[in-house]
């Protein structure tokens, strides 16, 4: 999916400014990290990337589109977040499926490719143990593998490796690059510049302005 | 790009019945709280209204209308409307009339145009005569006790050719002077040659005045003792009312209980939406689940209460009072639970994000 911000800022308070006019063109199957520090506003870009917040001024165009829809979240967008939001009391494989009810699949259907997808992102031999038995890297590979089933065109990750060691971090960000799709455009926030190299472009964010490394 | 729901119904479904399952004990729990609750609710309403009832020793004021209802003799049959109505000029009463209560046979001391109320004994039938019609026609009420009738509202029944209408009877009514109760005990053997008349009110409790009236009419299987009676004093309905009124904090605190389920949900419903289902999805999955637990506590504690309580109470009004108190405490927990679906999903996502944090 190829995205275009203009004129893009945001404030939370008035006149305190998050985001200042940033202006970008992320193509399709781009690969993007946003670096910076921590309160500098990658979550809020990221959100406003994802069409889950609106600006308070500028605009976004996905392809054609100038707004993201419900059902666009469904079958189109997925999110990596921060910490490994799951249903903790459903299977690995329950879990994962949840990303493709939304693209219509069945149910039988939905597990079948669910399993497929732990198996690229190596979970594949816990998907009938409830989530809230997984470890903290566990957890991150099943929500990726949940945020990238159903060939999703544009894959949001915000800081997917901030609770994991290094070790891990580097499975999960592996698990990222083997399950997405060459036209899937990913966009990252992270503090870890391993990870940020190997995107295809590096986005620093700076005092609310968006530098390309 | 389409705004379309994508998430299907059935999975919307599947998802609320697969959570319920998923979270056995916090279900369980809500169960155990709306039974008990529902069931506390009919216990309260029948236990104040026995309390109220079992005041049988105050003294009647003037003006004020009593009813007393006594239980049919060991053995006996409960009567049928056709006996009693056959017999109706033969039927004891109370007359309560300006302050004096009177209990005869025969003399019924209805002035013209005044109403003529009835009330049953337990198991018997009572019957109202209506006030624009004379006596031939009148209103039936099946009744175990006063409070009971108004249950066989709508139905009609041909007596000795003469059509009796069915009709509810106000259990919340004041009588007035002038206006005349006549008391049917039960169906046991009615004795025509009686008449008795009480001291002036505010001398006689309803105890004595049901005692005399009882014992005379059933002096073939002998006295009644004074804890066989009870009696319903309209004009102290306002005791009740507290009680009554219990469904609204009761169903208040559910909701709010429930609620908080949701906003423990919160992480739950922002996956969701950020997996595209839609508002009213989410209330789907969310608070559905919770609503059915709540409709099926309500049927267990229907049934619960019918089978536990039904013995506790004078009859079954009381059990009818708290059963709507019941459904009417289920209402609003419903209510409040609606709100807390909508209020749980408002900013779900940007708590998931922690937008301010980033």
């Amino acid at each position: 999916m190829r995205i275009v911000t203009k004129g893009i800022c945001h404030a939370y308070v008035p006149g305190s400014w998050v985001l200042k006019d940033v202006n970008l063109t992320i193509e399709v199957g781009e690969t993007v990290a946003i670096m910076a520090p921590s309160g500098a506003g990658k979550t809020t870009l990221l959100s406003i990337l994802g069409g889950l917040t609106n600006p308070s001024a500028g605009r976004v165009t996905w392809g054609e589109a100038q707004r993201l829809t419900q059902r666009d979240l469904a079958t189109t967008v997925g999110w990596i977040f921060q910490t490994a939001n799951v249903l903790g009391t459903r299977t690995t494989v329950e879990n994962v499926a949840l990303g493709l009810y939304g693209q219509g699949a069945s149910r039988q259907k939905a597990e079948s490719r669910a399993s497929d997808m732990l198996g690229v992102v190596g979970l594949d031999h816990m998907g009938r143990r409830r989530a809230n038995s997984l470890s903290g890297g566990e957890l991150q590979r099943l929500v990726v593998a949940r945020a990238l089933a159903g060939a999703r065109a544009l894959v949001l990750a915000d800081e997917p490796t901030a609770q994991l060691d290094a070790a891990t971090s580097e499975t999960v960000v592996d698990a990222i690059f083997r399950a997405r799709k060459s036209t899937t455009t990913l966009l990252m926030a992270t503090h870890d510049p391993a990870v940020a190299e190997r995107c295809d472009r590096r986005l620093d964010l700076r005092n609310g302005q968006v530098f390309d490394v | 790009m389409s705004d379309r729901a994508s998430w299907p119904v059935v999975v919307l479904l599947r998802e609320t019945l697969a959570n319920l399952r998923s979270h056995i004990y916090k279900t369980a729990l809500v169960v155990i709280l709306m039974v008990a609750s529902f069931v506390g609710l009919v216990a309260a309403e029948t236990m104040s209204t026995s309390q109220h009832i079992g005041d049988r020793d105050r003294l009647i004021a003037a003006g004020e209308n009593v009813f007393v209802v006594a239980p049919p003799p060991p053995g006996s049959e409960p009567s049928l409307p056709t006996r009693i109505c056959d017999r109706l000029d033969d039927l004891p009463q109370i007359i309560a009339s300006g302050g004096i209560v009177r209990v005869g046979f025969r003399e019924l001391s209805k002035a013209p145009g005044t109403p003529l109320y009835v009330a049953g004994g337990t198991g018997s039938i009572a019957r109202v005569l209506d006030p624009t019609v004379e006596s031939s026609s009148g209103a039936l009420i099946s009744s175990t006790a006063a409070r009971q009738v108004g249950i066989v509202q709508g139905e009609t029944e041909d007596v000795d050719g003469h059509t009796v209408v069915l009709r509810p009877f106000d259990p919340e009514r004041r009588f007035s002077n002038g206006e005349t109760l006549v008391l049917i005990p039960y169906s046991g053997p009615v004795v025509d040659e009686c008449w008795f008349e009480t001291t002036p009110a505010g001398s006689s409790t309803a105890t004595e005045v049901g005692l005399a009236a009882f014992a005379t009419i059933n002096r073939s299987v002998g006295p009644l003792r004074s804890e066989d009676l009870t009696t319903v004093n309209p004009a102290s309905d306002f005791e009740r009312r507290s009680s009554r009124l219990l469904w609204l904090p009761v169903g208040g605190t559910i909701g709010i209980f429930l609620s908080v389920l949701m906003m423990l949900s919160r992480p739950e419903i922002a996956l969701y939406r950020s997996m595209g289902v839609t508002r009213s999805g989410v209330v789907v999955v969310s608070a559905l689940g919770y609503f059915l637990i709540a409709l099926w506590s309500l049927a267990i504690g229907v049934l619960a209460a019918g089978l536990v309580l039904d013995d506790l109470g004078p009859g079954g009004a009381a059990l009818l009072v708290g059963v709507r108190s019941g459904i009417a405490a289920f209402l609003v927990a419903v209510f409040c639970l609606a709100a807390g679906a909508l209020f749980a999903q408002r900013g779900s996502i940007s708590q998931m994000l922690k937008l301010r944090s980033g």
